[in-house]
Parts: C-alpha cells; structure tokens; sequence
C-alpha cells in the first residue's frame, strides 16, 4: 500500500464492517489477503429470489458478493467495479445480473463505507430497495415481476444487524439485581 | 517580482486537445523557452467540430501537433493518442503540464501525477457555461495546495453516475468556443511568465475566474486541506535502465531487497500506482477468462467473447490493485513485465508490508 491516507481508510473499514458482521446473524463477512485487506467476500444468509430451471421464482437463503475496494476509491467509484455477484447465478432481481457477476446499488459516492455497502447490498437481496425502471434495469423480468408483486415484498424483514438487548448486561451479571 | 533564469530548455504537456486544449496548443507553440511539447487526447475530431473536412475523423492530438509545428518548425513536438489513465505514470514528466480537461476525474488524474512526480507546475483551466472561464496555477512546495484540497465530499458525489446500464458514457459539453479561447489566452499568459521566471509569487497557487457577462475578476488564494484525500507525499523514483520486456516479475520483486537477500524475503508485492491489474474477465452471455495484466492496456481480441462476440469486462474481483508473489505462480514470475502490459516509463512499486519502493521502467 503506497497511500497513507486510503490505509488508514482501509483499516478503519476492516474494523467497522467486522464489527458489523460479529452483531449479524445474517452477514458474514471475510477479508482477502493484504493488510490491510481491499477485497472482502460478504456472505448474506437472508432470504431472496432465484429464477429456477423451470422459469419458477422460488427462494433462496445464502447470496454471495464480492467487494473490492481499489486503490482511487476515495476519489472514484463504480458501483460493477467496487461489487461483484458471486453467486447463485439464477438470483433473481432487477438490479443483479447473475450470470455476468453484475449488481448495480445505483450511484456509490467515492468513499463510501463498507459497513453502508454491506447494508445497501443487504437490503437489495431482499427487496427492500430494488429498480421499478425497465430501461435501466439488469433483469427487465425482475423488474416488471418486482413491480407486480409488491405485495410480497421485502422477502425479508429482519435487520441486518441484531437488535441490542432491551437490558444492559451488567445488570444481567449482577445475578438479576439491579 | 520573482526572477529567475529564463528556462530555456522547458518541457511542455498538455492534456486535453479540445475547446480549450486547440487553440492553446497554438499558443504554447509560439512562446519562447519552450523546447519540447507533447499534446494528449484520445478523442478526433468529429464532423461538427471539424473547420475542414480534411480534418474529421483525425484524431485531436495528431491535428494539433500538426498546427504547432507549422507555427514553430524547431519545436520538438510529439502527440499521444490515448486515455490519460493508461498513459505510463513517467511519460506525465514535465516542467510545466498544462490541463484543459472536461471532468473532475480527469483533473484527478492530472493532480495524482503531478503530486506523485514533483512536477513544478501545473496550469488547470476549465469553462461553465454560460460565461465562467477558470485558470488555476499549482506549484509544489511541502504546504502547498493540490486540486483535491479543493474538493469537499460533494465534489466527489458530483462525479458519481447512476450506473445501473453496463455502457454509460459521460455527456459531451457544450460551451461556447469564445470561453475556451479566452481560458486558453490567460493559460497561456500564466505559462509564458512561469517560463520567463520573472513572475510574482503570488500567482502562484492561485485561481482566477473570470465571469465573462458580469466582467468581473476573482481571484481566490489556494489553500492545502489537512482532510485533502491525496497523500500529498511524492514518490521517490529511481530510474531502472531495464525496459518492461527486459526484466521478469521474479527479477522486479527482487528489487525491493537492494541486494538483501533477507529484505528479498519481504519483498512480497508490486503495485503500479494509479492502475490495476485484471484477473479475469467476464461477458454477459456468461462467459469467463482468466488472464493476468494491466487494465487499460488489453487488447480488444483478449477482451472479446469467443462464443458471443462480446466485449468482455473485468467484474471487481476480477481486479487487484497488489500482485502478491505469495499468490503468483513460478510461470507468471517468470515472465517479463511486458507480458503484463507494462510499458516504457511505467513505475512500479516494490512493497515488504512496510514501505515500498519506487522504480521507473527504461526504454531499452
């Protein structure tokens, strides 16, 4: 790393989206190589939609995605270049095209953080955020299904991150006492 | 007043052979002290921009290189063709670069080499339509400003697209040809006092507007930003006298050890600052390619499809910024650097997960 700057980024992101990731039942989160890291594997166990063989839309509860933080990212950014869809490859959605690694979360301002990645990502997978627009979408299907089935929508309403215990743990250590 | 000696020998780049770029191009040719200028565009000349036929369809660089040496025969004079990110980060060395760009992005890139290579000056100009004309001088100094000190959070925002179509395209500007001849004059101005070393430092780190329909003047005192996101820090280049095909990833690795065969050990990666490598490609229709090199620098035979026909595109894990030599295969270390699209003038950074170490590629 030849930026002082940017590995300063870099390792206030590694800390801040692994923290993240140790409050989530949903994310898991694993750092590439180098330190600090600059690509990440984010695994979300959440339910979203594949298309299967048969043209069905079914669920699916594991989608896979890689991030890749490159070295101008403080001052530019794409969203196909910083994200890449791993897998499944039949998801199905307007905003990720499978089959060729793309998934779009619109416009990423330059230095956006990991954690606000993960979660825009997040909340792609399960429908909370999606494109209604055909001209611009990855999966026209997926929009015009999406547009028509909003009532089922999100496929997922749990939070990313756990909700924090309503009491404070000292007081549970304390044998109850308060 | 400053005085110093009247260069005689200067170096001239200009970036951009457009609005601004063509007439200043001219201009540049004819003022003295300057020996050697090279233009850089990547764009020709289109039907509508072109004020003879002869012209359209050439591209900006070749065009404007032309003019110079018609208007100064002794001129060494040189155009690049291509994208100012792919260029090689050496071939930015110059005493005075000279920008008449259209985007942040760009200027970007201008301000990255001319911070990372200590280039002594850097004349900026921009226009906004309807009537601003911009020109902005840079100079090095350990307080000095660079463009990004000037950016807050929302410049960069302004940058971002809405990238949801696989092949958006920036949009063209459309301002009037009065305003890039008036910003290319007062570019020149600045350029012609920077090269007779007679000038007032106050110029210096400096940006002047001019709004043309209100005829009004600002000029604004350029100030370093501790929050600016450019390591400000220049490189320390050492020139190598090995060209890319003369020297092996294994051999470039080993460069970051001065002769150490402990440091050798450390030596575990290599960066060529500013770029990317690719390492697989991947096409729409579902198609994969693995492959090791430069981004910028593939050709369009590697990068399309073989079953569709496709151009093919580098998905983000599919780049790295950092070759490992962990990660690196004894045949990829075995082959010459200009097997991974490096080139001439290129600089490579050798790293030991300390501190790197920087070396420019030579020409033979």
């Amino acid at each position: 790393m030849t930026d002082k700057i940017f590995s300063k980024f870099l390792e206030r992101q590694r800390e801040e989206a692994l923290a993240l990731a140790a409050k989530s039942s949903i994310l898991r989160l694993f750092p590439g190589p180098g330190s600090p890291p600059q690509q990440y594997i984010a695994e979300f166990r959440c339910q979203g939609l594949v298309q299967e063989r048969n043209g069905r839309i079914g669920e699916c509860g594991l989608f896979v995605v890689g991030i890749f933080l490159p070295n101008d990212y403080l001052r530019r950014a794409s969203t196909f270049e910083v994200l890449t869809w791993l897998g499944p490859t039949n998801v199905f959605h307007p905003n990720i095209l499978g089959q060729h690694g793309a998934i779009c979360i619109g416009r990423l301002n330059p230095g956006t953080s990991l954690v606000s990645i993960c979660y825009q990502v997040f909340e792609m997978i399960v429908y909370r955020t999606y494109n209604t627009r055909e001209f611009d979408s990855l999966n026209k299907a997926a929009c015009s299904w999406a547009r028509n089935n909003a009532g089922r929508l999100p496929t997922d309403a749990r939070p990313l991150q756990r909700p924090e215990l309503a009491v404070p743990p000292q007081a549970v250590s304390a044998g109850g006492q308060p | 007043m400053k005085k110093r000696q009247q260069s005689k020998s200067a170096s001239l780049l200009q970036l951009g052979a457009g609005l601004i770029g063509r007439p200043l191009a001219s201009q540049l040719a004819a003022l003295p002290g300057v020996d050697r200028a090279r233009v850089l565009d990547r764009d020709v000349f289109t039907k509508g921009q072109a004020w003879e036929a002869s012209v359209a369809g050439r591209p900006k660089a070749e065009v404007v290189v032309q003019i110079m040496r018609g208007i100064n025969p002794r001129l060494r004079v040189g155009a690049i063709v291509g994208d100012m990110e792919d260029l090689p980060l050496g071939q930015f060395r110059c005493h005075i670069l000279l920008t008449a760009l259209d985007s942040k992005r760009a200027r970007i890139a201008a301000n990255y080499a001319f911070r990372k290579l200590g280039i002594p000056y850097w004349i900026d100009s921009g226009v906004s339509a309807p009537s601003l004309v911009r020109v902005s001088v840079f100079a090095q100094g350990k307080d000095a400003p660079c463009y990004e000190c000037g950016l807050d959070d929302a410049d960069y925002a302004s940058e971002a697209t809405y990238a949801c179509r696989l092949d958006s395209a920036p949009p063209a500007t459309n301002s009037p040809v009065y305003l890039g001849t008036l910003a290319s004059s007062m570019q020149a101005a600045a350029c012609a006092q920077l090269l007779s070393g007679q000038f007032d430092p106050a110029i210096l780190n400096r940006e002047l507007v001019y709004d043309v329909a209100a005829q009004k003047l600002f000029l604004t005192n350029l100030v370093r930003r501790e929050a600016c996101r450019l390591d400000h820090d220049p490189f320390e280049i050492r020139p190598l006298r090995r060209s890319p095909e003369r020297i092996t990833l294994a051999e470039a690795f080993a460069l970051g050890s001065g002769g150490s065969r402990a440091k050798a050990q450390r030596a575990a990666s290599l960066e060529v600052p500013g770029k990317q490598f690719v390492r697989a490609l991947s096409c729409e229709c579902g198609g994969r390619r693995a492959l090791l090199r430069l981004k910028g620098r593939i050709s369009p035979p590697a990068q399309t499809g073989a079953q569709c026909g496709r151009r093919m595109s580098a998905p983000g894990i599919g780049l790295t910024n950092t070759l490992e030599r962990e990660g690196l295969s004894a045949r990829d270390l075995g082959r010459p650097l200009s097997a991974l699209g490096l080139l001439p003038a290129d600089v490579i950074a050798i790293g030991d997960g300390r501190r790197a170490s920087f070396y420019e590629l030579g020409h033979s």
